[in-house]
């Protein structure tokens, strides 16, 4: 290596880019370079290599990126477009519904029955009860608003707790007491009064008893009397949640019961809307008194402890007014 | 304005299924990626194919191309790789070049004069078609390291950071490299020292 080679490193090894490149190599040199590609040493590719690439372009252009929503659809029509997977998530879908439905209806064990238009009951479980408010006196000795055909006077003589009502309900309380057309609600508890009587007389029957009338109270082929005036002071829905139960009373059977009291008292699901959601507190409430009972029997006070803390929570008034006053319950105290 | 783009713009908006964004990119490197090739490998018809082979695998890798690497970079890459390999490849199949002396004197002319040496019509014409020959021989006698250097310096106008991203070494070696590509060329082309400082 000569000096001047040394010169020439050093000078490429320190060429920076902004240098002209005239610096580093030989002008004329360069001169060449360029006087040769001004004079077409350059050359152009064939036309033909252009469409090609242009055609193959075209081709395999990268597609726009669709919507993460369009990419899910795009993977998912060829799995759900064949007809076997499309009957299988059909059969699912079916199936499904059909087991809940079933569950639904097997849970309470009986069919749904809806109280018709009026508010749904599930809704007046946790309601306070409403205020008692003083009934105007009946003109004719006849229950206040009860229709006449609610009036059962062939009812069978039966102990109080025919089918108790559920608690007050804060929504409706006049229908609740009138009975309204088909939707009787919780005023089962006026189904057999007398229409005769003046002043109300008295019922010739009550079927439940407000929590004031004890076990002392006569029954109700008894219940009538000077005692009432055809009134009842309270509200329906207090009432019928204080009514105190007897447990060894058979419960009257279904369909010897005033239609609307069928209707609305025995629909032990709750609904909303009319739409059954579920069993009621109340008739979970009911199923737990039975329960308890059996557990009492066999001395297994344990249970019955625990489901008297679940019925307190599911329904106070109930448990308070039935449950803690169960012969069955209460040997276990 | 589409063709006031960068290449790498051009290349998002192909990424994006824009044919004519493709098509400006292929308009303003065709031309300059094709004479790299051909003078790399001396062979037209192959750089024609090498040349698509190139701007395919861009097609392909399109949908891979991040923004943040400088296409050019990328492209030539992708187009010296494939000299290389093709030169590879022809070590072990020869074949006659029109640029290559027809014998071991030095003296004697290529087959491209002889196919060739009817056509010039005047003077400067056999002036530019000799210093053409010459140029491309020059060129072709290079080592491949050298010559895909000075390619890229002298006719791609590449800096030589990027050269030196291309073919994978450091800056200096690309630097030296480039030193003795240039000592070569002269002494090459010293013939024609005259004949340059003659060319307009």
């Amino acid at each position: 290596m000569t000096a001047a080679d040394d010169d020439l490193d050093r000078k490429l090894l320190d060429h920076d880019d902004d240098d002209d490149p005239a610096e580093v190599s030989d002008a004329w040199m360069r001169r060449m370079i360029g006087a040769a590609r001004a004079s077409g040493f350059d050359e152009e590719p064939a036309p033909r290599v252009d469409a090609l690439l242009m055609a193959a372009a075209r081709r395999h252009a990268p597609r726009p990126r669709a919507p993460w929503w369009a990419r899910l659809a795009d993977w998912a029509r060829p799995a759900f477009g064949h007809p076997a997977l499309a009957g299988a998530a059909a059969l699912v879908i079916v199936g499904g519904a059909a087991g809940v439905m079933y569950r639904r209806g097997h849970q309470d064990g009986t069919s749904w029955r809806v109280a018709g238009p009026s508010a749904p009951r599930s809704s007046a479980v946790d309601a306070p009860p409403p205020p008692a408010l003083p009934a105007p006196p009946a003109p004719s000795g006849a229950a206040v608003g009860v229709p006449q055909e609610v009036l059962r006077p062939e009812l069978p003589s039966q102990p109080a707790t025919l089918h108790r009502p559920t608690t007050a309900r804060t929504e409706k309380p006049t229908e609740a007491r009138v009975g309204g057309s088909g939707s009787l609600g919780e005023s089962q508890t006026f189904a057999k009064v007398p229409s005769d009587g003046p002043g109300g007389g008295g019922r010739d029957a009550k079927l439940d008893r407000g929590a004031d009338s004890t076990d002392r109270d006569p029954p109700l082929e008894e219940a009538g009397g000077g005692d009432h005036d055809g009134t009842d002071e309270r509200a329906p829905g207090q009432v019928a949640a204080e009514s105190p139960p007897t447990a060894e009373v058979p419960r009257l059977p279904v369909d010897e019961r005033a239609p609307e009291a069928t209707i609305a008292s025995d629909s032990v699901t709750s609904t909303r809307g009319g739409i059954p959601t579920g069993p009621s507190p109340r008739a979970q409430s009911e199923q737990l008194l039975a329960q308890a009972r059996t557990a009492s029997r066999a001395n297994n006070c344990g249970a019955v402890k625990a489901m008297a803390i679940r019925v307190r929570k599911l329904d106070a008034a109930y448990y308070q007014a039935v449950f803690a006053r169960d012969p069955a319950v209460k040997r276990c105290r | 304005m589409l063709t006031d783009e960068s290449d790498e713009d051009l290349m998002v908006r192909y990424q994006g299924g824009e044919v004519r964004a493709f098509e400006i990119l292929l308009g303003r490197h065709r031309k300059p990626v094709f004479n790299f090739i051909l003078r790399f490998v001396g062979d037209k018809e192959t750089a024609e194919d090498l040349l698509q082979e190139t701007f395919m695998r861009v097609i392909k890798g399109a949908e891979a191309y991040k923004r943040q690497a400088k296409f050019t970079t990328w492209l030539y890459t992708i187009a010296r790789n494939l000299c290389v390999d093709q030169t590879r490849r022809r070590k072990h199949r020869r074949h006659a070049s029109l640029d290559a002396p027809m014998s071991s004197d030095e003296d004697s002319g290529t087959l491209l004069d002889v196919v060739a040496g009817n056509e010039m019509g005047s003077d400067r014409k056999t002036v530019n078609k000799q210093l053409h020959h010459k140029l491309q021989g020059a060129i072709a006698s290079l080592g491949e390291e050298q010559r895909e250097v000075f390619l890229m310096r002298e006719f791609l106008d590449m800096p030589f950071k990027q050269i030196a991203d291309v073919v994978g070494v450091p800056e200096n070696t690309v630097k030296s490299r480039m030193r003795y590509a240039l000592e070569k060329l002269r002494l090459e082309l010293d013939d024609y020292k005259d004949l340059a400082k003659a060319a307009p």
